[in-house]
């Protein structure tokens, strides 16, 4: 399942999902790797762009990995918001892992400063510490399970409100309310970790 | 915060932005009442409230993607200026020597060896993409196995803090690039480095290496004077694959994505003045793209100008796809005679047009050296005025060359990289035992060493049909020189046996290849004929050590020669002569030499061991695992590698122990990391077990040391078909067939690829294969039989099946044949014959009644066919005579006693006694023509529609489905259909409204699928009669 291969097998890859869906965990660490792979290859081709300006369509990028991965026949309605589940909290280990990268080279050869003050006074939108929003988030999941995976779905999976309220099956007035409580308890999180904590060099 | 107080915080926040901002702080007031702490918090909130608004609505990749393009306009030489002076691995970095497409280079020791080494970092985006690295370890080691003076060697590969590296050998001297800048080459000079690259770009694809980036900057001129092309094989890593769905992962497009290239003014012209136009085009590359590299090359060494100029790359690629560069002959009209004619012909935009191989170009350049040399010495000699004739010319010129390299290379010894060719002893004694015979038992004993590699067998017969000579050509000194030459092989060894009175004396020689020099030498006497094999093996060992190898592994690896073959010379005799028959005839007549081996000594481990093969090779279990058993119990008489590979061998197709063999096959790895056999084996056995990735990876491994084995061709074919990647499948087959080895096997699995991409044409073309070899016409009937009963034409397939088991028999295969009939059990079991499912378990266990596979298969079908106790009786005597049988026990028993649990209507036992084969139930079964059948995964399938659970079944059948490349023609494919269609009828009376409507649609087309399947199959089959009318009934 690891290495090299083309296109990890559709089949396999539906039969997992479905086995998860049906409550086997087990099948969540083969399918891991495999979806980590998959949406790897995607962030990497899409990342490694020469064009910066370029907008990437996430959500384009990860039905783009689904329909790679599965065959679409033979998943069921709910296999499908499990795997955008998935999607979404593979995408947040890869970024955060690769924002962690970048951190780790900067301190070995000073490349690139992404630092808070960016973030949040030039281009809040743009720029959000990916490793702080992460640590943040996950505080937020503690208190707010359900909101916490708003944001996965929405900022990590790059999807829509629709489609997030069809993975959380929760209505999309749920989804709208609990992403903007969301976004406003982690930005809060975000400014005060900023001004009490110092700058530890990121 | 408790839960409590958070849901309290949430609920507060919506009730205060439902008012207007106005109102909000009375709103708070209210309803926190004296929790000021809760208000505040509140508050605090909604004072981020607008700030939030654009917060995170951008995705994390598109801001991630922001990291990375900042991160690119910074320079890639501040990251790695920290570098030196650290440690990476064991090497210290000492200094920069450079950078390029493929990253930075560094000067650097390797701590451990002591050498300098060059160490080269792969750009960062590579190291961060798992499956990238997984790649470039692959192409490296394929790299790393190419092993030529003119080839720059890579030594390591290996990762650090992240970063993929490649340590390899540190040359002193300039690249190309360098030397050529703005002035052309001395046209004898160039002619040098011309005919060194050349035999470069000739070892590198005589193993199917494409440098794909042949350009000044890729190629090293020592101090020297030394050519030596660097980064073979890795081009293709950096480069972006034409489609996503072809290419496995790239981490990032450095150089050589054309259309990148062709939009971004930026990009180094450099990288794409020496592109070919197959490239520029982005279609696919072979060894004809670096010959046109090469030419570009050669063109610009004696002009000092490119061939295909421009200052953008657009107008480079229109040049190299559209316009000849200014001829050679009229730009530099002093060049020697040819040489322009050679590089015209290299650069041809027709690969047709172009030189087909190096080899040839090679032999081009050594004609004008031979002549230039000559005619240089000649100052005032013009070329009309040359009279020697063209012998004597040839022959100075041969004088000047081999001189010239004594001078070149005084390294003696060989290294753990090099290579040997054993050539065929000079007997002069007049006595036939020794012919043949002296070679075998030296290479048995230069085999036990861990640090000479010896050229296979297979491989000296792929060059020799290269080298367009008969397979059975004596490898005289002479030969096994070109031989070695060719192959990039550092030294043939030559043997000798001479009588002196009643004395033998033995004369061993290893010689330098390409200079002629003498390596080593050895000469041992024996005083009676008896005492040969004695002198010899002391002399080889003794020789071992002068070449380089350690005293320590020299006397660790030391079987005397008589106990790791035979006493016996009549027998080691017939031993080599069915050695030499399997190689150029093929398993069946090489039989009888080793029958005949083993019959002259009865100890004779190897000769056991050969016998098997054969057997092997002939489709006979049943006797492979005899003799392969007679063989581990002699193991004792066989020397450490030998002994290793026959225990396992032994596990994985005696005892069946498949974990032990897999052990032992790494333990050989271990101990002998050159031998290629080993990796093959180990593939073998993760097949067994259902890794067919790790079966491919492995695999890969052994070819890329071995690529002239076709036989791992096959087992690759079978792993990646497996895979359901029938394209690969289908390509890696192709290569096979190319180098025209024809067996038995690849036309098994072409076959299948056929079939599973419903190439009738196809199959018809392989059957008639089949037809014509009388050794091989069963298997061909059997697969037809097979597709018939697939389709339902159940008695053409009975028919066939006869003649498939008649065939066999004839060819005293009668195992094979009881496999035919016992599949053929299986599946009228299965389509409601009991009666003809008995007689044919029946009649099977007759024919082979000690086969492993028979006896399974037998039982099963008794299983299905209700016949009970034969069933139960034979799977216990199975469970007794395979006790450690991983298969057995894991996979054929379960299924067996699950089959038995059904037929006393126990689903549930059924069910349970299956969990036990999951985790192998896709392995590979080496007793049928299909890979395997599922029988446990459609076992399962029939539990689960016994107990009344729909959706499980359907997921058990549709992995049958899902597994053509596993199950081939075998009739568990064609009834899968029919198992889905219950398993989904059962879902329409277990689930109501819309969900049972699924259902019913997703069962009626399955119901069609299998109708359609078998739309004429023979009527009254009772499985079709009972399909057709749940259909109706369901419709």
């Amino acid at each position: 399942m690891q290495g090299f291969s083309e296109a990890p097998s559709k089949v396999e890859v539906t039969q997992l999902l479905r086995a998860w869906g049906s409550g086997d965990d087990t099948a969540l660490e083969r399918l891991t790797p495999v979806v980590e792979n998959e949406l790897h290859r995607m962030a990497h081709r899409c990342m490694a762009g020469e064009n910066p300006g370029h907008t990437l369509q996430t959500t384009a990028l990860v039905n783009e990995v689904y329909l790679r991965l599965v065959d679409i026949q033979s998943v069921s309605w709910q296999d499908r918001a499990h795997f955008f589940a998935i999607s979404a909290r593979m995408m947040r280990r890869i970024l955060t892992d690769f924002a962690r990268s970048r951190r780790y080279q900067k301190r070995g050869g000073g490349a690139v400063q992404v630092t808070l003050d960016e973030a949040l006074v030039v281009a809040p939108e743009k720029h959000a510490d990916i490793l702080a929003l992460d640590q943040a988030l996950t505080q937020f999941a503690a208190l707010y399970p359900r909101q916490s995976q708003v944001v996965e779905l929405r900022f990590f999976g790059g999807l829509e409100v629709e489609e997030a309220a069809e993975a959380l099956k929760v209505s999309p007035e749920t989804v709208k309310r609990d992403w903007r409580f969301a976004k406003t308890w982690l930005l809060r999180a975000l400014s005060e970790g900023k001004s009490g904590e110092k700058d530890d060099g990121c | 915060m408790d839960a409590e107080r958070a849901r309290r915080l949430e609920q507060l926040y919506h009730s205060a932005l439902e008012h207007d901002a106005a109102q909000r702080a009375a709103y708070l007031k209210s309803a926190c009442g004296a929790d000021s702490s809760l208000r505040q918090e509140v508050e605090s909130l909604l004072a981020h409230d607008q700030a939030a608004e654009n917060f995170i609505e951008a995705p994390a990749m598109e801001v991630a993607a922001q990291l990375v393009a900042q991160q690119r306009n910074q320079s890639e030489d501040k990251s790695g200026a920290s570098v030196i002076g650290t440690t990476v691995s064991h090497y210290l970095v000492t200094e920069k020597l450079g950078g390029g497409g493929m990253g930075i280079v560094y000067k650097a020791r390797d701590i451990r060896l002591g050498r300098l080494v060059a160490l080269k970092f792969l750009p960062e985006n590579f190291a961060a993409s798992p499956t990238a690295i997984v790649r470039f370890q692959r192409e490296a080691r394929a790299a790393s196995s190419l092993n030529h003076p003119n080839i720059c060697t890579i030594y390591d590969i290996g990762e650090d803090g992240g970063r993929a590296f490649i340590a390899m050998e540190y040359l002193d001297g300039q690249t190309l690039k360098y030397l050529i800048e703005s002035q052309p080459m001395k046209s004898d000079q160039m002619l040098r480095l011309a005919r060194q690259i050349a035999e470069a770009l000739d070892a590198a694809h005589s193993q199917h290496i494409i440098h794909r980036d042949i350009k000044p900057a890729n190629i090293f001129v020592t101090q020297r004077g030394q050519a030596k092309v660097l980064d073979f094989g890795l081009a293709k890593l950096t480069s972006t694959p034409p489609r996503m769905a072809t290419g496995p992962a790239v981490a990032g497009p450095i150089d050589g994505n054309v259309e990148e290239q062709l939009t971004n003014p930026g990009m180094a012209i450099g990288t794409v003045a020496y592109m070919s136009p197959e490239q520029a085009r982005g279609e696919e590359v072979d060894i004809r793209t670096d010959l046109f590299s090469f030419g570009a090359v050669l063109y610009e060494m004696a002009t000092g100008q490119r061939a295909f100029g421009g200052t953008t790359a657009a107008v480079v690629f229109d040049a190299i796809l559209n316009r000849d560069p200014v001829s050679l002959s009229r730009l530099k009209p002093q060049l020697p005679e040819g040489l322009a004619h050679i590089v015209g012909k290299a650069l041809h935009k027709d690969r047709q047009e172009r030189y087909q191989s190096a080899a040839e170009m090679l032999a081009d350049f050594r004609a004008i050296e031979a002549g230039a040399q000559v005619h240089s010495g000649r100052s005032v000699a013009s070329r009309e005025k040359l009279w020697l004739p063209a012998l004597a010319v040839l022959a100075i010129a041969a004088v000047i060359a081999v001189v010239f390299s004594l001078r070149q290379r005084p390294s003696r010894k060989l290294t753990e990289t090099d290579t040997v060719v054993l050539s065929d002893f000079a007997n002069s004694t007049g006595d036939p035992i020794f012919d043949d015979t002296l070679k075998t038992a030296l290479n048995v004993s230069l085999r036990q060493s861990p640090f000479l590699s010896l050229l296979s067998d297979s491989k000296v017969a792929n060059t020799l049909q290269l080298m367009t000579r008969p397979a059975d050509t004596r490898l005289t000194p002479e030969v096994a020189r070109e031989l070695c030459q060719r192959v990039g092989s550092k030294a043939y060894l030559a043997g000798s046996i001479a009588s002196l009175g009643s004395e033998y004396v033995l004369g061993l020689k290893a010689v330098n290849c390409q200079s002629g020099d003498t390596l080593a030498q050895e000469q041992a006497t024996a005083v009676s004929k008896e005492k040969v094999l004695d002198a010899l093996g002391g002399a080889a060992s003794k020789l071992r050590n002068e070449l380089g190898e350690s005293l320590a592994t020299v006397q660790k690896f030391d079987v005397p020669l008589e106990q790791a073959t035979t006493p016996s010379l009549e027998a080691l005799k017939a031993y080599s002569l069915g050695g030499k028959a399997t190689n150029e005839k093929g398993s069946a007549a090489a039989l009888r030499y080793a029958q005949r081996a083993v019959e002259l000594d009865p100890r004779f481990a190897m000769g056991y061991r050969a016998l098997a093969n054969e057997y092997f090779s002939l489709g006979e279990l049943e006797r492979t695992s005899e003799y392969l058993a007679k063989a581990f119990q002699l193991r004792e008489h066989a020397s450490e590698v030998e002994k290793l590979s026959i225990t396992a061998d032994y596990y994985s197709s005696v005892t069946g122990e498949l974990y032990k063999a897999a052990q032992t096959y790494q333990e050989t790895i271990d101990r002998y990391p050159r031998g290629a056999a080993a990796l093959t084996g180990l593939g073998l056995v993760y097949a067994a077990l259902g890794e067919y990735e790790k079966a491919a990876e492995t695999t890969r491994r052994g070819m890329a040391m071995r690529p002239e084995d076709v036989a791992s061709y096959e087992n690759l074919a079978n792993h990646v078909l497996a895979l359901q990647r029938f394209d690969e499948a289908r390509q890696i087959l192709h290569q096979a067939q190319a180098r025209e080895m024809g067996d038995a096997i690849p036309h098994l699995t072409l076959y299948a690829l056929a079939f599973v991409g419903l190439d009738t044409g196809a199959m018809a073309q392989e059957l008639k294969w089949f037809a014509g070899q009388p050794d091989y016409e069963d298997d061909g009937l059997a697969l037809a039989s097979d597709t018939e009963a697939y389709a339902g034409h159940v008695r053409k397939a009975q028919e066939l099946n006869r003649r498939a088991v008649d065939s066999a028999v004839r060819v005293d295969n009668k195992e094979n044949g009881a496999i035919y009939l016992a599949n053929a059990a299986l599946q009228q079991a299965a389509y409601g014959n009991p009666a003809g499912a008995k007689r044919s378990a029946t009649e099977a266990l007759k024919l082979a009644p000690a086969s492993q596979g028979v006896q399974s298969e037998a039982a099963l079908a008794f299983a299905m066919a209700g016949e009970t106790a034969r069933a139960g009786f034979l799977a216990q005597d199975s469970g007794k005579r395979f006790p450690l049988n991983t298969r057995m026990r894991s996979l054929w028993l379960p299924t067996i006693r699950a089959q038995l649990a059904l037929d006393g209507k126990n689903p549930a036992v059924a069910l349970s006694d299956l969990q036990a084969a999951s985790t192998i139930e896709l392995g590979q079964d080496e007793f049928t023509n299909n890979i395997s059948c599922l029988y446990p995964v459609y076992v399962r399938g029939e539990a689960y529609l016994a107990a009344g659970q729909g959706n499980e079944a359907a997921a058990e059948f549709q992995k049958i489905l899902d597994h053509s490349g596993i199950v081939w023609n075998c009739w568990t494919g064609a009834l899968a259909h029919l198992g889905l269609a219950r398993a989904n009828a059962l879902e329409v009376r277990s689930s109501q409204g819309a969900d049972a409507d699924a259902a019913r649609t997703r069962a009626l087309a399955a119901y069609k699928d299998f109708l359609t399947l078998w739309k004429d199959a023979d009527p009254g089959i009772p499985v079709l009669k009972q399909a057709k009318a749940e259909y109706a009934k369901l419709q």
